[in-house]
């Protein structure tokens, strides 16, 4: 499990677009530059959505606890399962990690020039 | 929970596992046909390794939705660009994503030594030359004088050669009762398939809106068109498009939904990509924009793949799962790709 603080901001991945059909129940966030698909359920659509744009780790849980009616240690169980599960797949990432990866890819990019 | 499935778009949001691309190489012509939906033909070409590296994009793209794909390659008249049709060809021959491919011509530049050349086409499923009619008359005043004649010697000297055969006719108030004698005269000749497409007024077709036929007039020519598929043989009368599924709703090889938005993109010469070429939106630029970009972005698309946004009789309608008109019909009539198909009787 990847540490999630009340103050990690997580964002959407800059290549990821999320697009959802209700009525037909599809929920999806495509990669527009790998071509990844991933389905979702409206639960992790309605968590990317709140995620997009960028939002605390803190902030989120007090939304999934406000909208979802679920005990505090399972709501909180579940959200950090659904967030890492986001960020391995590539989906969304915690601000920090961003930083470190755009400073890696500037300097590879800086040495191949 | 998401799942990171190969394609789960291919269940969800397109048919099965095709992908069909129309691919226009060129919009230069030798014809000026009344009702073509081009209205200049000074578009940019781009070059042979341009034009390879868009089936790149492409074979990357079928990969990834491990789906088979297909292409109808076309034009203007895409012969005109022989070699750089040809050398597409081989590299598609090659391809391990594409299965088949059709070409959509006139037929006016099928020569002897062409004929030759697309022998070696290991892929090609059939050639499609379009006629407008059973006569010179009928045909002639649509495609230009000279044509008719020109057009039946490409087919014989197609059907010469073993190649599959097909003929389809763009049908409005000028020809659609000379549909029963084009059968004839194709039956006489071997062809193998016939489809119609309906008039859609763009380009230099928007001339002849007032030559559409109306829903009734459409009626009655898909449900002669049904009748006479159960009793032909050959040519197959193919049936897979928008409104045929009214004729017969309970037949399930016909009438199918259209493939925008589902599992078909066309590209221009210059590499603009349109959701269809008869829906001459464009949605972006392949070799600018790649298609994963476009396909998953673009609002044209999602708004057409949503059935809710439907509006009129196709958004109330009881075969929406197996028709939603032809938008591109909607759009040259109304100005909106969501309105209702003004040609349905429904």
């Amino acid at each position: 499990m990847l540490e999630l603080r009340p103050d990690t901001i997580l964002t959407l991945a800059p290549q990821i677009v999320l697009h959802s059909i209700p009525d037909q129940e599809w929920y999806f966030a495509f990669n527009i530059t790998t071509g990844d698909q991933f389905r979702l359920n409206r639960t992790s659509y309605w968590v990317l959505e709140q995620i997009n744009g960028g939002v605390e780790y803190s902030t989120l849980m007090r939304s999934v606890l406000n909208i979802f009616e679920v005990p505090e240690n399972q709501g909180s169980q579940d959200l950090k399962q659904l967030i890492n599960k986001l960020i391995r797949q590539k989906i969304i990432r915690r601000q920090a990690d961003a930083k470190k990866e755009d400073t890696v890819s500037k300097t590879r990019r800086r040495k191949a020039k | 929970m998401p799942s990171k499935g190969k394609a789960p778009v291919d269940r969800e949001v397109g048919p099965e596992n095709e992908f069909y691309f129309q691919w226009h190489v060129t919009e230069r012509c030798n014809r000026r046909c009344l009702h073509c939906y081009q209205s200049t033909q000074r578009t940019k070409e781009l070059s042979t390794p341009e034009l390879g590296k868009i089936l790149t994009i492409m074979e990357t793209a079928l990969a990834k939705w491990n789906r088979r794909g297909s292409i109808s390659f076309t034009g203007g008249e895409p012969f005109i660009r022989r070699t750089e049709l040809i050398d597409l060809l081989e590299k598609v021959d090659k391809s391990a994503q594409f299965d088949f491919y059709d070409i959509l011509t006139n037929g006016s530049l099928i020569d002897n030594e062409l004929l030759i050349l697309l022998k070696k086409a290991s892929k090609l499923r059939r050639v499609q030359v379009s006629l407008e009619g059973s006569t010179p008359t009928t045909n002639d005043r649509l495609r230009g004088h000279g044509s008719f004649a020109e057009t039946m010697k490409a087919i014989k000297g197609l059907k010469q050669c073993g190649f599959t055969v097909s003929v389809m006719t763009t049908v409005s108030r000028l020809n659609y009762r000379d549909i029963s004698n084009i059968l004839d005269l194709l039956k006489q000749e071997g062809v193998d398939t016939f489809s119609v497409e309906r008039l859609v007024p763009e380009g230099k077709g928007k001339q002849l809106k007032d030559q559409l036929l109306t829903a009734s007039e459409v009626r009655d020519m898909f449900e002669l068109l049904y009748k006479l598929k159960q009793k032909s043989k050959t040519p197959r009368i193919l049936t897979y498009r928008p409104l045929y599924c009214l004729v017969a709703p309970d037949d399930m090889h016909n009438g199918a939904l259209c493939s925008v938005g589902n599992n078909a993109l066309t590209i221009m010469p210059d590499g603009t990509v349109y959701p269809c070429r008869r829906l001459p939106i464009p949605i972006g630029n392949i070799l600018e924009d790649g298609l994963f970009s476009i396909w998953y972005q673009s609002e044209v698309l999602w708004d057409i793949r949503n059935p809710a946004n439907l509006k009129g009789k196709c958004g109330q309608c009881n075969l929406m799962t197996h028709c939603r008109g032809c938008r591109a019909v909607a759009y040259a009539v109304t100005g909106d790709y969501l309105a209702e198909d003004p040609q349905c009787w429904n």
